[in-house]
């Protein structure tokens, strides 16, 4: 668990519309969300922040054993949902299934939701202490998402 | 003293006005509780935060009923220099009467020599609370939150005086009794007067460094002696750059790894992290620029270029509600330029956000549901009261936009003779495609090359000795707005209503 004790998620995909469409989802829920185009840049973000839930694109990151490794995670064992191209072999979708859920592209918001959402609320559950310690930061987000001007 | 217990009536002189001493009875230095008064008028009542510095109190002013902060240093440094910087602190912060800089109430000393200032109290998150409980926050959200935060350093700078410890710690986020946020900056501890060099000399002793490491300047983590606005640019960057990566743009695993970075390295793009535009990174990294010279000049150039940005993404007002355009961009100086030297002791030629805090447009339910931002922002569109002026430029600027829309996406211009560390921005009504247009012009040093070949954010420092070196970064032609992977377009923002 992160620092704050929510849970921190991490997306790694080099499409734009992914970013967007997961932070829309995320901003209204109780996590920490960083996000990377390339994996440098994810491994810049891991060395600062180990991430609890990992959310990758097959096609950005490469070979998902080695990208963890490389990010020097295998041992915090984060959760995973993977994305996937739309035209993956059933043998490539199976490989990818053993890390995690696997969503194929183009991305179903609301299967995007459902599949993410249970995941954070897991780590959520698993970690339910310091959520008062950020209460006021909390309700300072809350009011920023939900400010009418 | 015992909490609860009466201050005995002072002995000493009754503070007046935020630069006055008084001299107040009470507990030995270090020994305050609960409970304690000082200066007859503060009751102690719970420990705020301890720092390196002292400790602030939440207290309770006895005469005005209303709760007030107390830093109260601690007893090691309550020697006579550390004492006149808490003094400087005091004055610095009440020198600059804006509604996001917290208010300095008091100043006093304790007859132990303890100096203490006292406060508005402000209820909130700190800055650093929110980027630690969220990671990052959205790149409208950012820039919303903070605009703000940048015109008070505007004003502050008019005034001669340089904050030079900027960090989200520094930053309360406080919400009005209407519910808006309203950020404050706090901590002007470190502040130097800008016209008073010598006297910062003297206190921060000729080449100490000061100020957060993460956000250092490199010729403050230089131990350079003058520091200016430019440095507060820097500091504000770093943390715009934090608040849209979730990260520092540099790091080390120690003091001196992070120094040599900040110094040497080029932070990674915020694109890299899917955080805004390049049309947003190229504000940053020219805010970024290792040299003060090669630097955007001046808060106001950075504000205008990030309210030019804004506008063009479709956001109309900051997180308080400031009409950006309005505060940023009145007249729609389309090119504005800045003085050349570019010190914090150039007044802003923009009057203060808080003499010209525009009431926004109203609202109704059709219109709040079509113009829910991506990030989750709600903003209500402003009805067509645009000055006429305004929407004249912004049809200028249209054109040139369309004529810009046909070149290439970056480039570098040589113009003429440059004006040594000046920064122009050139910041267009949000016309579509959006253009936002950030010149930094820069005297070269002596020994500057003969070559202008560098692209952003370098650009400027390669610019050769006479010409006038123009980085322009604008939006690829085309839809400004990404698709979504499943598909179907993401929510357009509201284009503003002009």
């Amino acid at each position: 668990m992160s620092s704050s004790s929510l849970p921190l998620v991490l997306l790694v995909d080099a499409d734009r519309g992914t970013h967007d469409l997961v932070e829309q989802l995320l901003v209204q829920v109780d996590c920490k969300f960083v996000a990377a185009r390339t994996p440098a840049a994810a491994q810049r973000l891991a060395a600062q922040m180990p991430a609890d839930i990992l959310v990758l694109d097959a096609a950005t990151i490469g070979a998902v054993a080695t990208f963890v490794e490389s990010m020097g995670m295998v041992k915090r064992a984060p959760r995973m949902l993977i994305l996937a191209g739309p035209k993956m072999l059933a043998a490539d979708f199976a490989q990818l299934a053993s890390f995690g859920p696997v969503l194929p592209k183009p991305l179903v918001p609301d299967r995007l939701r459902d599949t993410l959402i249970p995941l954070i609320q897991l780590c959520s559950v698993e970690d339910a202490l310091g959520t008062s310690l950020h209460t006021s930061s909390s309700d300072v987000w809350r009011r920023l998402t939900t400010s009418v001007r | 003293m015992s909490p609860g217990s009466e201050e005995p009536p002072s002995d000493g002189r009754t503070a007046a006005g935020a630069t006055a001493i008084a001299v107040v009875g009470g507990a030995p230095p270090g020994t305050h509780a609960a409970g304690d008064v000082l200066c007859e008028r503060y009751r102690l009542v719970k420990v705020l935060r301890s720092g390196g510095m002292g400790t602030v109190w939440l207290a309770r002013h006895l005469v005005l009923e209303i709760d007030v902060a107390i830093k109260l240093l601690l007893p090691r440094l309550s020697a006579p220099e550390f004492a006149e910087r808490l003094m400087r602190e005091a004055r610095a912060a009440a020198q600059v009467n804006h509604a996001n800089i917290v208010r300095v109430i008091d100043v006093g000393q304790t007859p132990a020599g303890e100096p203490f200032m006292a406060m508005e109290y402000l209820q909130g998150s700190s800055l650093a609370d929110v980027i630690d409980t969220r990671g990052r926050i959205p790149a409208a959200m950012t820039v919303r939150l903070a605009l703000p935060l940048i015109d008070a350093l505007a004003s502050a700078h008019a005034k001669g005086i340089v904050h030079r410890d900027l960090k989200p710690d520094n930053v309360v986020m406080t919400v009005s009794d209407a519910g808006v946020v309203v950020p404050k900056l706090v901590d002007f501890g470190i502040a130097k007067l800008a016209d008073d060099v010598d006297e910062g000399r003297r206190l921060t002793q000729a080449g100490s460094v000061l100020g957060s490491p993460d956000y250092m300047a490199p010729e403050q983590a230089r131990g350079e002696r003058h520091v200016d606005g430019r440095t507060d640019v820097w500091a504000m960057c770093v943390m715009l750059y934090e608040m849209l990566t979730g990260i520092r743009p540099f790091h080390g695993d120690n003091y001196n790894a992070l120094i040599h970075a900040i110094v040497t390295e080029e932070p990674a793009p915020t694109v890299d992290f899917g955080a805004g535009d390049e049309a947003l990174w190229e504000i940053l990294s020219l805010g970024l620029q290792k040299r003060a010279a090669d630097r955007i000049g001046d808060m106001q150039a950075l504000g205008q270029g990030l309210a030019a940005w804004a506008l063009a993404e479709g956001i109309t007002e900051d997180v308080m509600g400031t009409s950006l355009e309005s505060s940023w961009l009145r007249a729609s100086r389309t090119s504005m330029s800045f003085p050349g030297t570019a010190r914090s002791g150039v007044p802003s030629s923009r009057p203060s956000m808080t003499a010209q805090r525009a009431v926004t447009g109203d609202s109704d339910a059709s219109q709040l549901a079509t113009s829910v931002r991506p990030e989750g922002l709600v903003t209500a569109p402003r009805r067509s009261r645009v000055p006429l002026v305004v929407a004249g430029v912004a049809s200028i600027v249209l054109a040139a936009a369309l004529w810009w829309r046909a070149r290439p996406a970056t480039e570098v211009r040589v113009e003429g003779p440059v004006a040594a560390t000046s920064g122009t921005i050139s910041a267009s009504a949000p016309a579509r495609p959006p253009a936002v247009v950030v010149v930094a012009t820069a005297e070269p040093p002596a020994s500057a090359g003969p070559s202008a070949t560098a692209s952003p954010p370098t650009a400027a420092s390669a610019v050769p000795p006479a010409p006038k070196a123009t980085v322009s970064a604008r939006r690829p032609a085309g839809p400004s707005r990404p698709t979504s992977t499943h598909g179907s377009p993401l929510p357009v923002p509201s284009v503003p209503n002009f």
